[in-house]
């Protein structure tokens, strides 16, 4: 009974996102400075995030979400009719660290790679970047272990508190499909995460 | 709600965003299933195990620098020659070895290059000096590679295909002639005539120059303008440009110009995405040498949300060697079967009136029957291939889907299901479009 008792304690609350307190920007793309200023309010810590786990590195993360923003705002009259502003967001976001990555030379290495790399970093040695790097490395070890996409569902779902609508728009495909790659990709790393119990 | 149901459902709490009534008939049968709850505790759990607990945020000074530029940026526009730098966080975020690279929105109207301690060089006087370097070309040969089939058209790209070799030779003489190759199809066009000939199939189509036969390799058979081309695209598509000054392999100087491009078409349907580089987010890498300002190669990468992937890249440009003029003479088979949907065949009335839908009805059924006369009607190829009879005599429609648009594609796709002869079930999308001049819709590909 006493796993009963915690299931129920557990599960008749649906699922609470960290940041669910905080602003979402749920308009149209900001068509004034003013309105510009509370679009970098509500999505810079979330795509600084964003583009640290991705890059492994924060001071390359915050320059990419510079870059992001600016071309927003010197694109806003074109991307006046995008549906979604997050999404369209994280795909800028994405695209731009991908930029990085390539000029780095070394996108094809594996995450947990480049973050052995940047741990020696001296500026990520601080307390927070380095506890972040490991914790994320640990993660990616986990998601590893998973097929590509149904890994990324998951990184944006539970990594980047991403809507099951916004993923499906970042990673182009249906909602249904946004939800199965996470579904699957929940019930392996439950499987993977009972085997690591075992050990 | 049985189990099974709420099973399915689970997911759905696991949302950012809460539908409530979904929500509330979930949660109380969760409330009075032990199992379910126990499986909904169990996800998470698992959840719970990859959620990180520390996060990196913004740095405080991140808004105030953004915010700084954005106002910069506003008081730049129409100030041409006017040098702008990022302010940087923390660090250059590229060390170029030579120098700096500028990022310039294409729809300021202005670009420049800044090299160090020299004077600012305006990108449009970059672009104007490649042109007219280029403009007392004769010829050029270039050997490439794209991520495609090698019997497909020059506009498809594949990105779980390997690369296909693909050359290019253009004549700049007057007419101007070229001729674009790979193992399955080539091109060749003498000046007055674009002919295609498809090899495995044996199909070729004769049209003016600018059909559309060499696709997305039309800027390159234009090489002399190919960086003025893009210019135009970024102020009409609102792509992004970077001009860098860099050290190429062999200390020369090269200037790279970075050509960020979004998808041009409506992808509600996203089947068109990333199957042709406009119908794509991608990145044009030109690479020039700086002293000549030829075009020494060109890499297009299409981002999709995981990777980045290398479509097209050439592996040689050779300038002003002597092409013989058998080179744009192409020499077909006998037997070859000619496409033509520019044709003035009579068409029944009937025929005109149709939809995609009962287009693709009509083909499928025309071909069940090996209604060969039929089939040409909506698929203009005379005599039709023996291979084509073979495959799709006898076939049986099993349904229809509904017909969709995407990308830029001015047709219809209808998806399918056939029974072939040998028992075996396909589905695919028909493509149909109706800007020939019969104006009925015709099968354009997706057999």
């Amino acid at each position: 009974m006493s796993s009963l008792l915690f299931a129920e304690r557990v599960a008749v609350e649906p699922e609470v996102t960290p940041s669910a307190g905080q602003d979402r920007w749920e308009g149209a793309w900001p068509r004034s400075r003013e309105e510009f200023s509370r679009f970098v309010d509500v999505f810079q810590d979330r795509l600084v995030w964003f583009a640290f786990r991705k890059l492994g590195n924060r001071s390359e993360a915050e320059e990419v979400v510079q870059e992001v923003f600016l071309r927003a705002y010197r694109h806003q009259e074109e991307r006046g009719n995008v549906a979604r502003v997050s999404s369209y967001l994280y795909r800028m976001a994405s695209n731009a660290c991908n930029d990085v990555l390539r000029k780095r030379g070394r996108a094809a290495l594996p995450l947990s790679l480049s973050m052995a790399e940047n741990i020696a970093d001296p500026r990520a040695q601080a307390d927070e970047n380095a506890a972040a790097l490991d914790e994320l490395q640990r993660i990616e070890t986990l998601l590893a272990h998973l097929p590509r996409r149904q890994a990324e569902a998951m990184r944006l779902r539970i990594l980047d508190e991403l809507s099951f609508a916004e993923i499906a728009e970042v990673l182009h495909c249906s909602l249904g499909t946004a939800k199965s790659r996470f579904r699957h990709g929940l019930r392996k790393l439950r499987a993977i995460l009972e085997l690591e119990r075992e050990k | 709600m049985n189990c099974r149901a709420v099973r399915k459902h689970l997911v759905d709490l696991l949302d950012v965003a809460c539908d409530t009534q979904e929500h509330e008939a979930l949660m109380a049968h969760l409330h009075a299933c032990p199992q379910c709850t126990e499986e909904f505790a169990t996800m998470k759990r698992a959840m719970e195990g990859v959620r990180p607990k520390h996060r990196i945020g913004a740095s405080p000074a991140l808004k105030e620098i953004v915010m700084k530029e954005v106002l910069e940026s506003a008081a730049s526009v129409g100030s041409a020659g006017r040098t702008s730098r990022r302010a940087r966080l923390w660090r250059p975020l590229f060390a170029a070895p030579l120098a700096a690279a500028l990022l310039l929105a294409a729809s300021f109207g202005y670009w420049l290059i800044q090299s160090g301690g020299k004077e600012p060089l305006s990108a449009f006087g970059v672009l104007g000096r490649a042109a007219h370097a280029m403009q007392g070309l004769k010829s050029v040969h270039i050997e490439a590679q794209m991520r495609t089939i090698p019997g497909d058209n020059f506009e498809l790209i594949l990105l779980d295909q390997d690369m296909v070799p693909i050359e290019l030779w253009r004549g700049f003489g007057e007419p101007p002639q070229w001729r674009v190759e790979t193992s399955g199809r080539v091109v060749v066009c003498d000046g007055n005539t674009s002919l295609l000939w498809i090899k495995k199939s044996n199909v070729a189509s004769e049209a003016p120059p600018t059909a559309g036969h060499i696709g997305w390799l039309a800027p390159l058979m234009d090489v002399e303008h190919i960086l003025d081309s893009e210019l135009q695209l970024a102020q009409e598509q609102g792509s992004t440009v970077t001009v860098e000054e860099v050290t190429g392999p062999d200390g020369s100087r090269e200037l790279l110009v970075s050509v960020e491009a979004l998808a041009q078409g409506d992808y509600t349907n996203d089947w068109l995405l990333n199957k042709s580089i406009s119908d794509s987010d991608n990145l044009r890498v030109y690479r020039l040498d700086a002293d000549t300002m030829w075009l020494k190669g060109l890499q297009v990468y299409v981002h999709t949300d995981a990777e980045d992937v290398l479509v097209f890249e050439t592996v040689n440009i050779e300038y002003n060697a002597e092409l013989p003029s058998t080179l744009f003479a192409l020499e077909l088979p006998d037997d070859v079967s000619w496409y033509d949907s520019q044709g003035e065949t009579a068409v029944p009335a009937q025929v005109q009136k149709l939809t995609p839908e009962e287009t693709a009805r009509a083909f499928i059924e025309a071909c069940g029957r090996e209604d060969w006369n039929t089939v040409q009607v909506f698929y203009p190829v005379a005599p039709i291939p023996q291979h084509f009879k073979e495959a799709l005599g006898g076939i049986q429609l099993v349904s229809l889907g509904t017909p969709f648009q995407s990308g830029q594609f001015p047709g219809w796709f209808v998806p399918y299901e056939i029974r072939l002869k040998n028992g075996e079930v396909k589905k695919h999308n028909l493509t149909v479009r109706n800007d020939n001049a019969a104006g009925i819709y015709q099968v354009d590909g997706g057999i």
